[in-house]
């Protein structure tokens, strides 16, 4: 899996973060973005599963992954449904992350900690917002 | 002139509401049962504490056990968030809503949103 992050043209404060190939759960989150930020759009591409998908994001001052696991529940979970591609869109307000932006693929919704080693087709996630 | 009217008069959407939504906001919430959620509206009353909003798919649902397939957190300071998706958020089973001060799966001993947490949605 690999995270890339892109200054949109015309603003140096918009911020585009593609969480993509993700093909594992893993035991611990991917650090996105190490510092504060807010999310105004989020795209996920589950079109390549027949199985419903779940975006799990932490609000988090670790500089490294957090374990997966009830024993710290995420602070966002979005449902990415089987075979779909879906947008979410925030307004009024985004999505705050006070401390550092984390984020996990898994099968299980909630606070579960699935299996790290579930595995599936390929999946996407495109995070806009501003650092 | 007048302009042409995009008003699609055959669909009938659901629409839920919930003025002070608590742990245990609503069950088999979608009037088709099953279905798309497209716009769900979000006003948080006051600054204590933040605010998990929960959605199960599922009929009915125990909070605390049973884990939320969505989970909007409002951070205290934030009072309202419109959340849409053009391509609609698919739920097979059912869709109940609940909410608490905990993110997650949270426990059955957490407690409500401490301010008043308005919730509209519409779905199928």
């Amino acid at each position: 899996m690999a995270i890339t992050e892109t200054p949109l043209p015309g603003n140096k404060y918009d911020r585009k973060w593609v969480f993509s190939a993700i093909t594992v759960q893993g035991s611990t989150s991917q650090v996105i973005n190490s510092d504060s930020c807010s999310i105004f759009q989020i795209f996920c591409d589950n079109t390549g599963n027949s199985v419903d998908l779940y975006l799990k994001i932490y609000d988090n001052s670790t500089g490294s992954g957090v374990t997966i696991g009830a024993s710290l529940h995420p602070d966002f979970i979005l449902k990415i449904p089987s075979g779909q591609s879906v947008d979410y869109t925030f307004l009024e307000q985004p999505i705050i992350i006070s401390n550092k932006l984390h984020a996990v693929i898994s099968k299980d919704p909630g606070s579960s900690n699935g299996s790290a080693s579930d595995t599936w087709s390929a999946v996407s996630v495109t995070l806009f917002g501003t650092d | 002139m007048a302009a042409a009217s995009n008003r699609n008069t055959t669909l009938t959407p659901s629409y839920f509401e919930e003025t002070d939504l608590t742990k245990e906001g609503g069950s088999d919430i979608l009037k088709s049962g099953t279905g798309n959620l497209y716009t769900i509206s979000l006003t948080k009353g006051g600054t204590t504490g933040p605010a998990c909003i929960k959605f199960y798919d599922a009929t009915d649902f125990t909070y605390g056990t049973d884990h939320p397939d969505i989970v909007i957190t409002m951070a205290a300071t934030q009072t309202s968030m419109v959340i849409v998706s053009r391509t609609g958020v698919a739920f097979t089973s059912g869709v109940c809503v609940g909410a608490g001060r905990i993110g997650g799966t949270a426990s059955a001993s957490d407690n409500d949103p401490a301010d008043a947490t308005q919730i509209e949605i519409v779905g199928d």
